[in-house]
C-alpha cells in the first residue's frame, strides 16, 4: 500500500522529466499537498516560496482552502470535493521550473519602530553584557540587520524573522515567562520576532515595537507576510508613546530559578 | 418554521465551562497569518443538528464537551441535540437526541455527564447562534482569544443570542445516523510526508493498538503505545494540516485536531481522514485505536461518497422541516 503513496501516484503519468527537474510534492493527507520549493532556507528560497504562492493563487484559487508558506515549503490545502492531489500536481508541473526574478527582492521592506530600553526589555542589559557589547552597540547590531520573514505561526500574527547577527544570537530562556507583553521584541537563537499579543514566551526580550502587529478588524490583518524584509528602527521613549506603545508590567519567570 | 419579527433573544447561561464553545465549520484562509481553523470536531453530528432545525450547514451552534451545561431560553425557539449520548433534560424531563424540540420562554435545558458515551454533543437552534463573526467565522479558539466574549470562556450569566422561532409537528433522525460510542476505533491514515524513513516501521505501527491519553483536547490528541523509533532529524518548520499525525522525539503519535497550531517541525506519519478525525474528537482518554493505512485517491473517493450520503440526509431533513413551516 505504501508504494501507491509516493510521488509517482500523485504526479500525472506523462511527466517524463528527469527527477531533479520535477517539483517535490508530498501528500499531506486526503486534502493537502506539500510543495517543497527549495532544499534549505535562504533568501532565494523565500523568493521562490512567494512566487509559488502567487502562482498557486492564480491557478488554483477556486479549489484552495489554505496556502501556508514556510521557509522552504508551501502547504496546499484544497477542497477534496472539487479537486484532488493529481489535479493540483498537474497544475504545479506546468508552473515548473519557477522563473525566479534575478537580483531583486520580491517582498516589501517593512520598517518596524523599536524602543530598545530596559523599561520595556528586561533582557537587554543581560544580553549586551553576555555578548560583551555596550547597550548602544547591541541596539546598533540588532537594528542594522535586514531580516526576512521566514514563517508565520505559533500564534496569530507571530512572524519568525532571521537571521540575527551571530554576535547577538542567544538561546531562549531556560524557563519561559508566564506573560510577555504585546509588542515585545525577542531573540531566540538566530531568530527575532515581535510578540503580537500578550502571551507566555521564552524569547529574550530586547525591545518593544509599538505598532499593532495583528488586528482582526483590518485587512490585511497583519503588516507582514512570508518573504517580506523587516528593518527595525530604533526610536526614543516619546516616539514610542506617540505611536501607541505601552510600558508593560513585568512578571517574574514561571519558576524562581531562571 | 416561523420567524418572529421580535428582537434578538437567546439562551441565558446558568452553567458552562471552557469546553462549552460556539462553533461552526471553522475559520478558513488565515493559516498563513497563524490563525488556526477551529470549528466543530464532529462535523457529522454538528451538521445533522443544523439540518434538524432547518439551518444552513455552516450555522453556528454549541459544542458541549463532557456535559456540564445548563441554560434558560429567553424566548421560544426550535432546537436539536446530536452527538455524544449525554443525558439531556428540559425542565428536568429527559429528552432524546436527534430530534427537533420546541422550547418555550423560560424552559431550562440541561446537558449532564455520562460515562463513556462520547466526548461532544451539539446543540443547534433554528437560525443559528448570532454571536459576532470574527474573520468570517463564529468558531471559538480560546488559545487565540477568539470567542464571542472577548476571548473568555462561556460562563453563567452570559447570553447566547438567537432569533426566536417556532415549528409545528415533529422531526427526528433514523437511528443509524446517531453517534454511538465505541471504545475501539480504526483510524484511516493517509501515509505521507517524512514516511520515507518510516517505511520499515509502517507495518509495526499499523499492527499496534494505541490508547488515547489524557492529553487530548481540541488542539490535538496524544496517543500512547508503541513508540515509533525515530532517527534524529532537524526539520525545517512547515505548514501543518488538520489530522496530521506528528511524531515528537518520544515516538508517541500526536494527532492534530481543529485547533492545531499552523506550523510544526516534528516528522509526520501522515494524516487522518476527516471521518477518523471526527471519531477522535469523540474519543475519551483510555479509549483504544489502531491506524488503518489508506492511499490518498481511495481516501478522496470515500470522503466524497460519505459527503454525498450526508448531504442527502441533510436535504431530506430540511425538506421535511419545510413541510411543517407555517
Amino acid at each position: 500500500m505504501y508504494q501507491a503513496l509516493t510521488m509517482a501516484a500523485v504526479l500525472p503519468k506523462n511527466a517524463e522529466q528527469p527527477k531533479s527537474s520535477q517539483p517535490r510534492l508530498v501528500v499531506q493527507g486526503e486534502q493537502a499537498l506539500m510543495w517543497y520549493v527549495a532544499e534549505s532556507p535562504s533568501p532565494q528560497a523565500l523568493i521562490a516560496v512567494q512566487l509559488a504562492c502567487a502562482l498557486l493563487q492564480q491557478h488554483c484559487v477556486d479549489d484552495l482552502v489554505e496556502l501556508v508558506p514556510a521557509a522552504t515549503s508551501i502547504l496546499i490545502v484544497f477542497d477534496l470535493l472539487k479537486t484532488d492531489h493529481a489535479s493540483i500536481a498537474e497544475r504545479i508541473l506546468k508552473l515548473w521550473p519557477l522563473q525566479l526574478p534575478q537580483g531583486q527582492q520580491l517582498g516589501r521592506v517593512v520598517a518596524l519602530p523599536c524602543y530598545y530600553d530596559v523599561e520595556v526589555a528586561p533582557d537587554l542589559a543581560r544580553l549586551a553584557n553576555l555578548h560583551q557589547l555596550s547597550i548602544t552597540e547591541f541596539i546598533q547590531c540588532h537594528s542594522s540587520q535586514r531580516y526576512q520573514v521566514n514563517a508565520i505561526g505559533f500564534a496569530p500574527g507571530f512572524a519568525y524573522l532571521g537571521d540575527v547577527p551571530a554576535a547577538i544570537a542567544t538561546p531562549r530562556l531556560a524557563t519561559p515567562r508566564a506573560r510577555v507583553p504585546k509588542g515585545s521584541v525577542g531573540i531566540a537563537g538566530s531568530q527575532t520576532a515581535v510578540y503580537p499579543a500578550n502571551s507566555p514566551g521564552g524569547w529574550n526580550v530586547i525591545g518593544n515595537c509599538p505598532l499593532v502587529m495583528f488586528d482582526l478588524n483590518r485587512q490585511p490583518v497583519m503588516p507582514l507576510s512570508v518573504g517580506d524584509a523587516v528593518q527595525f528602527v530604533a526610536i526614543d521613549r516619546a516616539e514610542f508613546l506617540r505611536l501607541g506603545g505601552e510600558i508593560g508590567e513585568w512578571q517574574p519567570c514561571v519558576s524562581s530559578h531562571e | 418554521m416561523n420567524e418572529q419579527p421580535t428582537a434578538m433573544s437567546g439562551f441565558l447561561i446558568q452553567q458552562a465551562h471552557a469546553l462549552v464553545q460556539v462553533q461552526d465549520a471553522g475559520r478558513h484562509g488565515y493559516a498563513k497569518v497563524g490563525v488556526t481553523a477551529g470549528g466543530w470536531l464532529d462535523a457529522t453530528a454538528a451538521r445533522l443538528a443544523n439540518a434538524l432545525v432547518d439551518n444552513s450547514a455552516n450555522a453556528a451552534l454549541l459544542e458541549i464537551a463532557l456535559g456540564g451545561f445548563r441554560a434558560q431560553a429567553q424566548a421560544e425557539c426550535v432546537i436539536a441535540l446530536t452527538g455524544a449520548n449525554l443525558p439531556i433534560t428540559i425542565n428536568g424531563i429527559a429528552q432524546s437526541r436527534y430530534q427537533r424540540i420546541q422550547l418555550i420562554t423560560g424552559d431550562v435545558i440541561s446537558v449532564g455527564y455520562a460515562n463513556r458515551q462520547g466526548a461532544r454533543c451539539y446543540l443547534a437552534v433554528h437560525g443559528g447562534l448570532q454571536t459576532a463573526e470574527i474573520l468570517g467565522s463564529r468558531a471559538t479558539v480560546l488559545r487565540e482569544q477568539l470567542s464571542p466574549f472577548a476571548g473568555a470562556p462561556l460562563t453563567a450569566g452570559q447570553l447566547l443570542p438567537f432569533q426566536p422561532s417556532r415549528a409545528y409537528g415533529s422531526l427526528s433522525l433514523p437511528y443509524p445516523w446517531h453517534y454511538r460510542h465505541r471504545r475501539f476505533r480504526r483510524l484511516a491514515l493517509v501515509v505521507g510526508a517524512q514516511a520515507e524513513f518510516l517505511r520499515s516501521q509502517l507495518a509495526s505501527v499499523s499492527a499496534q493498538i494505541y490508547q488515547v491519553s489524557p492529553a487530548a483536547d481540541r488542539m490535538g490528541v496524544r496517543l500512547q503505545g508503541y513508540a515509533v523509533a525515530m532517527p534524529h532529524l532537524n526539520l525545517i518548520s512547515e505548514g501543518l494540516s488538520v489530522g496530521a499525525v506528528q511524531l515528537p522525539p518520544d515516538g508517541q503519535p500526536i494527532v492534530m485536531l481543529r485547533d492545531h497550531q499552523t506550523m510544526g517541525g516534528y516528522p509526520k506519519l501522515g494524516a487522518l481522514c476527516r471521518q477518523s478525525q471526527a471519531l477522535l474528537g469523540q474519543a475519551l482518554p483510555g479509549d483504544f485505536c489502531q491506524f488503518a493505512l489508506i492511499d490518498a485517491p481511495t481516501a478522496i473517493i470515500k470522503a466524497r461518497a460519505y459527503e454525498a450520503q450526508l448531504s442527502a440526509i441533510e436535504q431530506q431533513l430540511r425538506s421535511q422541516a419545510g413541510a411543517w413551516r407555517v
